[in-house]
């Protein structure tokens, strides 16, 4: 597989990988702890039900931004390629 | 993957495949789950008790500019939810770019503009299995311009743990692009008009983007979102019009590897703080990638609710990455495999201040405009200054601004 292949010949890049998923597990176990400490009744939720705790409410803007950053940043949004004609790739 | 993705592109060389199969797959898949989806029992839905059909429609005007290029994207969505749970939604979008950057084909000093037509849809249900739901979607994708066409499909699961505290989303997406070269010339004839050649085909790629999340209630007051995004991606990832220079034998076209893994780990925490009704979010991801780039992007936003029917958004994002590997700052040797014009692949870093305002038009339903009474406007200006340059060595600056109405029903 490429990207196996890829990490093999670059070593560094590999390292930083492996601390990356590393890092990701420790988050992910630390969430579940949270998960049986946290209970927060449906009727309990009425802040956060409000526009601006909503991420959803940014959609329409933050598709555009997206495709916006994938012609400025190479650290592109992992959804996807870019197209051509604008030079965004 | 290689294996699956050669297998793919063998089959896109081939005649009468190179679009068929994607877009009978782009067509099939929603049909199919559709059609999955309305033979099953209903459960108890939010709408099944009304029996109403719910949802919304939205138009949306997106502008950018930079030094070189304006784009102008208006775009119209719906999204509708059936009486039996089935969501179904759609967003088409127009691009038209206006630019004369090399990097878009232009020989000459002319502007042109090129439009880009994207179009997707998606379908949803919940299955409700009392102490836990499940949300499965589909969605596919196609973007179309006269030198790059994009298509893509997805399956995303939710599984809603615990009264809906905790939220686990994965979701896995293939996007096969066909990039192709035109260029446009001014003829010695008419020095205003730009004319364009015969698309040349340069080749595909393909993309396959594994991502999860974990969305998590910490109190009445706050949340946490904690997520991964994998992409592999494989075929032709330069820009099919840019060139880099050379110490010697003259400008080369840009030439990237070929395949690039992603990685992108990111945190979101929101807090609400009731005394003033502000809401505090903070966002940071992390990326990298096989080509040595590194990138930090901590996201900063404050939503201030102001009276009954009006919310302030501030934002602040910072973003900074290194060079890929095959970055040189001066000319290129012969004897480099790699070359590149592209300036995401130097060392820069960028600042985003950006407003937005958000306004409920609930205050008209006591005029003759009631109809509007559940629809809601917004407006979102951004500038990001950048310290990366274009080779004429002008600031990568950029100026966003978005508008756009909601209408509930």
């Amino acid at each position: 597989m490429f990207f196996l292949r890829s990490r093999a010949e670059n070593p560094r890049a590999s390292t930083l990988l492996s601390r990356l998923l590393a890092t990701c597990s420790a988050a992910l176990a630390l969430s579940a702890l949270c998960v049986g400490c946290v209970h927060v009744k449906p009727y309990e939720r009425e802040v956060l039900s409000r526009p601006s705790m909503d991420p959803t409410t940014e959609d329409g803007d933050a598709r555009f931004q997206a495709h916006l950053r994938e012609s400025r940043e190479g650290a592109t949004a992992s959804s996807g390629a870019a197209g051509g004609g604008c030079g965004c790739n | 993957m290689l294996n699956f993705v050669s297998f793919l592109r063998s089959r896109a060389e081939k005649p009468h495949a190179s679009t068929d199969p994607n877009a009978r797959l782009c067509c099939a898949l929603p049909a199919l789950l559709f059609a999955a989806l309305c033979c099953l029992p209903t459960t108890a839905r939010a709408d099944a008790s009304s029996g109403t059909y719910t949802g919304s429609v939205s138009l949306r005007g997106n502008y950018y500019w930079e030094e070189s290029t304006r784009v102008v994207a208006p775009s119209v969505s719906a999204a509708l939810a059936t009486p039996s749970g089935v969501r179904l939604d759609g967003t088409y979008l127009l691009d038209a770019i206006t630019s004369a950057s090399v990097a878009t084909g232009v020989a000459t000093d002319n502007a042109f503009t090129e439009k880009r037509n994207d179009g997707q849809g998606g379908i949803g249900y919940e299955f409700d299995f009392g102490g836990a739901q499940l949300d499965v979607s589909a969605r596919v994708r196609m973007s179309k311009e006269p030198d790059y066409v994009s298509r893509g499909a997805g399956l995303s699961a939710g599984l809603s743990l615990n009264q809906r505290n905790t939220l686990l989303r994965f979701n896995g997406y293939y996007l096969h692009d066909e990039v192709y070269r035109i260029v446009r010339m001014a003829p010695p004839t008419n020095q205003g008009e730009l004319v364009a050649s015969e698309a040349q085909y340069l080749g595909p790629l393909d993309v396959v983007s594994l991502g999860w999340s974990w969305d998590q209630v910490l109190g009445r007051q706050s949340t946490m979102t904690l997520g991964y995004d994998l992409s592999l991606l494989d075929g032709f990832q330069a820009n099919a019009y840019r060139v880099a220079t050379r110490v010697t034998g003259g400008p080369k076209p840009e030439t990237h590897p070929e395949q690039r893994t992603r990685n992108a780990p990111y945190v979101w925490l929101s807090h609400f703080v009731l005394a003033t009704r502000t809401a505090f979010r903070f966002g940071y991801r992390l990326y990298r990638d096989n080509w040595d780039l590194l990138a930090h992007a901590p996201d900063f936003r404050i939503h201030q609710e102001i009276g009954p029917y009006v919310e302030l958004r501030l934002r602040y994002r910072y973003y900074t990455q290194n060079s890929s590997f095959f970055y040189r700052p001066g000319p290129y040797l012969e004897t480099d495999t790699y070359v590149t014009g592209d300036p995401k692949m130097r060392p820069f870093h960028d600042h985003t201040a950006g407003l937005k305002v958000r306004v409920s038009l609930e205050f008209l339903a006591a005029t003759h405009l009631r109809a509007l009474r559940m629809a809601v406007v917004d407006w979102t200006f951004e500038y990001i200054f950048s310290n990366n340059t274009y080779n004429n060595n002008k600031y990568y600056d950029g100026f966003v601004a978005q508008g756009g109405v909601l209408f509930p029903f």
